[in-house]
């Protein structure tokens, strides 16, 4: 029976999670407003209690990333109560952390390059370079926090369900793994570059034809190759913007934290232009 | 992919019912989520496979019965 405070739950998170990015975005657009427009005043002065050194330190990186880190904390602890998952203390610390550096800490570098970027400075590129490995180890570290350990298997049900699919579908399949359920009791299933992966729990929930669907589903996932696209997507707003920030016409350059926006929202705008110009609703992957 | 709208729905049905995801959500939430609402893929994999409405309510009907609640 679906629980509908559970249901509530991932639904209120979902907003939480938009609500913290939406706060770093705010902030960095904020900051990025004062430096360039006398309308916003300085927040630092009113700070007696900071070094004056430390102002920025304080206010551009430790505020943010304590504030996102203890929310994190929070979400994952009430996790258990709604969602019945059993992480420890030690579970939730790692998974506050890497949560919180992917993609808070790296959104950060981001900006950090972006600014050195608008004042002709080229170290920018490193900050963006600096930024896309902090994604990647920390997106690649939060799954493991998780439990999403890869598992090769080299026979068995799925294992022959999946080849045989593949092969119907012309899809260049050449690994399937499971992955543990374990504390945070995964149920997932996902589509990598020639590999697809499934929970070790779909078995208990689902019959043969039905697993069908979700390997079919991944092996979707596989063909269109979503995952390299999203890496291009991604790469290309990044690089856009920094060739848009470093040849800016001066007389733009108050209006420089708008070309924030794009980067932080970049999920939110492709659903609007999927709904508003394609009018289709933005159709994600079923399962991951 | 698989032709097999019925034993789709199920699956997706039988997912949403273990991870307790939210089976509807209002069009701003939608925005945000990862995934769209089950009702709107039921209806999507429903079309596309042809899927007679008779038959589809059919496949509601016992889902309903397995405990997925629809709304």
């Amino acid at each position: 029976m679906t629980d509908p405070r559970a249901s509530r739950w991932i639904t209120y998170r979902r907003w939480i999670h938009i609500i913290m990015l939406g706060t770093v975005a705010a902030w960095w657009a904020l900051w990025d407003f004062q430096r360039g427009s006398a309308l916003i005043p300085n927040p630092a002065p009113r700070l007696i209690w900071i070094a004056p050194a430390l102002d920025k330190p304080f206010l551009f990186w430790v505020l943010p990333i304590g504030g996102i880190a203890v929310a994190q904390m929070v979400c994952y602890s009430l996790d258990k109560t709604f969602l019945g998952q059993r992480w420890t203390v030690s579970d939730i610390l790692r998974l506050a952390c890497w949560r919180t550096i992917s993609p808070t800490v790296g959104l950060l570098f981001v900006a950090t390059g972006f600014e050195a970027i608008y004042n002709r400075s080229l170290v920018g590129i490193l900050w963006l370079v600096a930024a896309a490995i902090l994604a990647i180890v920390g997106t690649s570290r939060s799954r493991s926090a998780e439990g999403i350990k890869l598992q090769l298997v080299k026979g068995g049900e799925l294992y022959k369900r999946a080849f045989v699919l593949a092969k119907h579908m012309r899809v260049p399949l050449k690994r399937v793994y499971v992955v543990p359920a374990g504390r945070g009791h995964l149920t997932n299933a996902y589509g990598l570059s020639q590999s697809i992966a499934v929970t070790d729990n779909y078995g208990k929930f689902l019959s043969g034809p039905e697993l069908d669907f979700v390997i079919g589903h991944e092996l979707g996932h596989v063909k269109a190759q979503h995952g390299r696209k999203k890496l291009l997507i991604v790469g290309t707003v990044f690089a856009g913007i920094a060739l848009a920030c470093f040849f800016l016409p001066p007389i733009l350059i108050p209006f420089r934290p708008l070309l924030d926006i794009p980067v932080m929202y970049r999920r939110f705008l492709l659903s609007i232009f999927s709904l508003v110009v394609l009018n289709t609703p933005p159709m994600r992957p079923v399962l991951h | 992919m698989t032709h097999d709208p019925e034993n789709a729905i199920r699956a997706l049905a039988n997912l949403y019912r273990i991870t307790q995801a939210p089976v509807h959500f209002d069009r701003l939430t939608e925005l945000f989520m990862t995934h769209p609402p089950l009702t709107r893929r039921v209806r999507a994999i429903a079309e596309s496979g042809a899927m007679p409405a008779e038959r589809l309510s059919e496949v509601i009907d016992e889902m309903e019965v397995r405990g997925v609640v629809w709304e």
